[in-house]
């Protein structure tokens, strides 16, 4: 007789035995219909878009948020706002937030917030219109329970107050070149803090003072750790005024002469630049710069290092790789992922785009002759495949329609000053709807998005809507379901 | 792909305002309303205020991250490290039927997992959708997986693939068998004479199927079923498919043999055809047709194939059974062009093209975007690479495309391995995928691991294991840092001192032994005693901890009555100036009780060591620092220098003096005896 039920590959007999789906009495008595599922005439185009969950979370700031900002390892959160105040969340288990502190960090709007590396504690830089830069620490409260989550409290460890104009942008600089806290204002200075002990955090000596002659917007520290690279820092001018030339400055710290200097004045960007950030470097020879301007620019430096012997600091070799016009205006934020393989650019026209980065990156400049720091090239054929390369592969952008759809999210008590350890009510979830359903493939976008489904936003069944503390996801992509009914 | 899709995010205010974004790991980033501010403006609330500022979260939900597939990511885990075990130790001998087993041990695990999804589809009713689209996904994966070990990764003496072919039809097609056997489980044995089982609808089509398929015995004892199966027509069908040779790699006939005997075959059936054998059944006909590879009547059952490449592997059973791989791809667009052509094949179609093409190349970029999150890709890519498919394309299409698709094989390790770290418990296999990626494999190590939330005292155990065993030491360092700062934020000064200690960080382990002195002195005992006793050779990190460690050794002797090895230790820590100067007078105090023992303990020579350091410490005008303890801590409590204690200073001055001028004026007397 035909052997039925019984295929086995040579070597696996045993295995396959058991895992034969095609058994006939399992799969035809049961359930018919489910044969469908698996007639690979009928299973071709599995492949679809991307499909996005998202959970929504009231940050109770009275006014829009200027900035948020992740610690290292992506689990607490740090908001501002024109409100003047901060606020700090914290990630459970469950991936909810959870407020654990809100307060007043300044009297006027706080444009920027950031962490500092957490072998330095858990400590936030925020800059503000009120002209100065504040360095907070957070205290664990004397008695708590180890492990747990005591009482804890946010304190102004320092008032940087020497810029005489608002305070446009703060960072900390790298780790390996200590604590390190770079402020930029805008009249045109940029000054480099150190806390000498990083154990004493209420100790700030102004480094150095760097002035760059056009209001400052912004500015980036290059995350290579390479021993070989001097501590680069970019800073971008929203100086509007084309005819002031170049609005994006490199500065090079020099170990010989101490001191910060000038080194770089992208030319090929006049218009005015607010936002820039360079990209995590992963073993690449070369930096990765990108810029918000009237457009997105992503530019590649390429230290000469031959050169660094005559001048003592490392210059650059330096191309436009690629620029997006796909806002078709005004480019305000850029923000790179942990690996550097995806850009977001939040633009006028209310989009949020998301670059990929070439997986193919030719090893950029080594077919180069080296002529001069300055010299700009011809684009050769590598680098415009490089360019074309690039591939905006989601964009996100809000619509009010289907926010009045949603029942409203149960609202938090406002949290006054302090208001640590009060459980965040406001989160929900929805399943993000694509607008435009697109029959083509599209590539993944991140390395696990290879595809998947949209669906339409879930709604919360409106009956939880005023006694729902937590949610809980039931499985990925479908209904959020409240454990306490 | 022209245009990139478009998400919304339900919220009124970002559409009015605009939106910017944050990435906060590697696929997970927050989107918030953003209206951009100058500072030159005048500082004012926005058009927007008072509003609800949302953030939104936004993350992709990972198809591989449900429990269920938890299994289908460790055993395959393991098969692909056995895989480079394999190549490592073979070094050049041919591991084919090795790697061939292993592509076997990833079928098997992928239908394992098929077998997983098809128990919890039919048993759970609540994610049943999921885990049909799941088994739907995995069908699939198996399906395509098993072409691509058919054309790449098996040896096929001679290179005839079409028994495999037909096998891998087969094993996927099993509608007409399952009927067949519905139909020969029939009672029609018994009563053939008066009711065959051609009355069943299905009957003639699942004999065209089962032909088609080349499932000659199922066809035969379908046939006999038929009431006029002891016919002449029908046993002349019988004698055609019982004496149609297969070929077998196996079956000890040469190639040309084996062709000689199927034309002989095909001529007679021919012979017997237009002698009008069969006319008289009309169906038996059309099978014997198809059998000698009739064009038109292959055209004719196009419906009961299905699909192109089932239609394409019946067409070359009975035309073509010697075809080579390499004519596949001829033949494919033949069969494809019967179907629609090109512009109506399916993903998976295209994929299946591809393969038959050997543009593996092609066929790994489309595998790439099919929704499994990269796991059929990375395996499948690593299996052919380390089957050299991916090296052949290099001689066949110049070394740009070769480097392209080695390039290609690394990328896709990185991105499968780069999303398995993302996730909370699976990073450990994701590591073990970006050890395998040669060029930025190691870099983008060096970016993840230090990332991975640290949480528990055993997670950060692990992590920092793992990067012990990558030589990161400096991500060692770091999560020791990090650890030993979270501990000492929770008032953990011991716990804090181990992990300064692990990572031999000597700055950290200095601040923390002027820590435990510091309380020391506030509260007169220890914390963490068991561990500053059995410091061992680790004190040696720092100065200070050393010092930390011997005084604690002291306080033992002292306590144990082994008051003569106290007291050498004591005046050693002050004649070495080991000790901080502002621990002095602590140390002083301590002597006290030795000065004014009855025994002599301290001798005139430590008596004079005492001395020395108490004038030396006084002379330097230390002793108001000595009163308030070290002011450089950020934690430390203010201590107010009132009057009152400076003047404990002073008495505490005058006793020491006291008894150390006692205590040498007992030991110089005694030493005296002694030398009488």
């Amino acid at each position: 007789m035909i052997g039925l039920a019984q295929r086995p590959l040579p070597g696996n007999t045993q295995h396959l035995q058991e895992t034969d789906i095609h058994g006939p009495s399992r799969i035809q008595t049961r359930n018919p219909s489910k044969r469908a599922a698996v007639d690979p005439a009928e299973l071709q185009d599995v492949v679809a878009g991307a499909m996005f969950e998202a959970q929504s979370i009231n940050a109770e700031h009275k006014d829009l948020i200027h900035d948020v900002a992740y610690d290292f390892y992506g689990q607490r959160m740090a908001t501002c706002s024109s409100d003047q105040f901060v606020k700090v969340w914290d990630q459970d288990e469950h991936e909810n937030w959870h407020l654990t502190a809100s307060w007043k960090a300044h009297s006027g709007s706080v444009w920027k917030v950031t962490w500092a590396h957490p072998e330095f504690g858990q400590v936030l830089a925020t800059c503000s219109f009120d002209r100065t830069a504040a360095v907070w620490e957070e205290i664990v409260g004397e008695g708590s329970v180890p492990g747990e989550r005591g009482m804890r409290h946010w304190v102004r460890r320092t008032n940087l107050v020497d810029s005489r104009t608002s305070v446009t942008d703060v960072k900390f600089a790298p780790k390996s070149l200590g604590l390190l806290l770079a402020t930029c204002s805008a009249d045109g200075v940029v000054r480099i803090y150190e806390a000498p002990d990083v154990m004493n955090l209420s100790q700030w000596t102004l480094q150095h003072e760097v002035s760059c002659k056009l209001p400052c917007s912004c500015l980036s520290w290059n995350p290579s750790f390479n021993r070989l690279h001097h501590p680069v820092l970019a800073v971008g001018s929203d100086d509007s005024n084309t005819a002031n030339g170049g609005k994006v400055f490199i500065y090079e710290f020099s170990e010989n002469s101490r001191r910060w200097s000038k080194t770089e004045t992208l030319a090929g960007v006049t218009e005015a630049v607010h936002d820039i950030a360079f990209a995590p470097n992963l073993g690449r020879s070369y930096h990765l710069l990108a810029i918000a301007t009237n457009n997105v620019r992503i530019v590649t430096l390429k230290p000469l290092l031959d050169n660094t012997i005559q001048s003592a600091l490392t210059r650059f070799d330096i191309h436009t790789v690629a620029q997006f016009e796909e806002h078709n205006s005004t480019v305000w934020r850029v923000c790179w992922n942990i690996t550097g393989t995806i850009l977001a650019s939040s633009g006028d026209d209310g989009f949020v785009r998301l670059w990929k980065v070439p997986t193919e990156q030719p090893e950029l400049f080594t077919f180069l002759p080296w002529t001069g720091a300055n010299t700009r090239f011809e684009l050769p054929l590598f680098l415009a495949n490089y360019m074309n390369n690039w591939k905006c592969v989601a964009a996100l952008k809000g619509d009010g329609t289907q926010a009045q759809s949603e029942p409203s999210a149960p609202a938090a008590p406002s949290g006054g000053v302090e208001n640590s350890n009060q459980s965040s009510t406001t989160s929900r979830s929805v399943a993000l709807g694509s607008i435009q359903s697109l029959t083509e493939t599209v590539p993944g976008l991140f390395p696990g998005s290879k595809g998947g489904r949209c669906i339409q936003p879930t709604s919360l069944p409106p009956s939880c809507a005023d006694c729902v503390q937590i949610w809980e996801p039931v499985s990925p992509g479908t209904l959020w379901a409240c454990p306490g009914i | 792909m022209d245009r990139e899709r478009t998400f919304a995010i339900p919220d009124e205010v970002c559409q009015q305002a605009g939106l910017s974004a944050n990435w906060y790991s590697c696929n997970k980033f927050s989107v918030h309303a953003y209206r951009h501010v100058t500072a030159r403006l005048r500082d004012k609330t926005s058009e927007f205020a008072p509003c609800k500022a949302m953030v939104h979260h936004v993350r992709f939900d990972v198809m591989l991250f449900h429990p269920i597939t938890r299994k289908l990511i460790n055993e395959s885990n393991g098969t692909f490290l056995a895989g480079q075990k394999l190549i490592e130790k073979a070094g050049g001998i041919d591991t084919r039927g090795d790697l061939l087993k292993l592509s076997r041990q990833y079928r098997s695990i992928v239908r394992a997992c098929l077998e997983n999804l098809q128990h919890g589809a039919s048993h759970n009713d609540s994610s049943k959708e999921l885990y049909l689209e799941l088994v739907a996904i995995f069908y699939n994966v198996e399906f395509l997986w098993h072409l691509c070990e058919i054309l790449y990764v098996d040896v096929i003496p001679g290179d005839v693939v079409l028994p495999q072919l037909m096998e891998w039809i087969k094993f996927h097609f099993f509608h007409h068998e399952r009927q067949a056997q519905a139909i020969l489980s029939g009672d029609y044995g018994s009563s053939v004479l008066d009711n065959g089982a051609e009355n069943e609808p299905q009957y003639w089509s699942t004999v065209i199927g089962l032909v088609l398929q080349g499932r000659l015995d199922g066809a035969r004892a379908v046939l006999k079923l038929h009431s006029a199966s002891l016919s002449e027509p029908f046993k002349a069908v019988d004698y055609v498919m019982r004496t149609m040779p297969l070929y077998n790699v196996f079956g000890g006939l040469s190639l040309t043999e084996f062709s000689m005997r199927w034309k002989g075959w095909q001529n007679e059936t021919s012979c017997k055809l237009q002698a009008g054998t069969f006319s008289s059944r009309k169906e038996l006909e059309l099978i014997i047709t198809l059998m000698v590879g009739n064009a038109e009547a292959f055209l004719e059952v196009k419906d009961h194939c299905g699909t192109w490449y089932q239609f394409m592997a019946s067409w070359l059973l009975y035309t073509e059974p010697t075809v080579k791989s390499f004519d596949l791809s001829y033949h494919a667009h033949q069969c494809i062009a019967k179907f629609g052509g090109i512009s109506r094949l399916k993903h998976s179609d295209l994929i299946l093209l591809a393969l038959m093409e050997s543009d593996l190349y092609q066929a790994i970029r489309l595998i790439e975007q099919t929704s499994e999150n990269g796991w059929f890709a990375a395996h499948l890519t690593n299996l052919l690479h380390q089957c050299g498919c991916l090296n052949i394309l290099e001689n066949q299409q110049g070394s740009q495309t070769a480097s392209l698709a080695i390039d290609l094989h690394e990328q896709l390790l990185l991105d499968y391995g780069t999303l398995l770290m993302s996730h909370h418990s699976l990073w450990q296999v994701g590591i073990s995928y970006l050890d395998y990626c040669p060029k930025e494999g190691r870099a983008r190590i060096e970016v993840l691991l230090p990332t991975l939330p640290l949480g528990s005292e055993a997670r950060a155990l692990k992590i920092i294991q793992a990067a012990r065993e990558r030589d990161l030491h400096h991500i060692v360092a770091s999560i020791c840092k990090i650890m030993g700062m979270r501990s000492y934020q929770q008032q953990r000064l011991g716990n804090a001192l181990t992990w300064a200690l692990q990572s031999q960080d000597a700055g950290f382990a200095t601040y923390l032994a002027n820590k435990f002195l510091e309380l020391y002195s506030q509260e007169g005992k220890f914390h963490s005693m068991d561990l500053l006793d059995n410091l061992g050779s680790c004190m040696l990190v720092s100065d200070r901890l050393t010092f930390l460690g011997k005084y604690c050794e002291f306080h033992q002797l002292y306590q144990s009555g082994e008051f003569r090895d106290a007291a050498v230790l004591l005046v050693t820590l002050l004649a070495s100036r080991l000790a901080p100067k502002s621990f002095w007078m602590t140390l002083l105090t301590d002597a006290l009780p030795l000065l004014e023992s009855n025994d002599i303990v301290l001798t005139s020579e430590d008596t004079y060591e005492l001395l020395n350091s108490m004038e030396e410490l006084l002379g330097d005008g230390h002793i108001s620092d000595i009163v308030s303890t070290t002011g450089s801590d950020k934690m430390a409590p203010v201590h107010d220098q009132s009057a009152n204690t400076n003047s404990i200073m002073g008495e505490k001055v005058k006793l020491i003096r006291l008894a150390l001028a006692r205590n040498l004026a007992r030991s110089l007397n005694h030493e005296g005896c002694l030398m009488d």
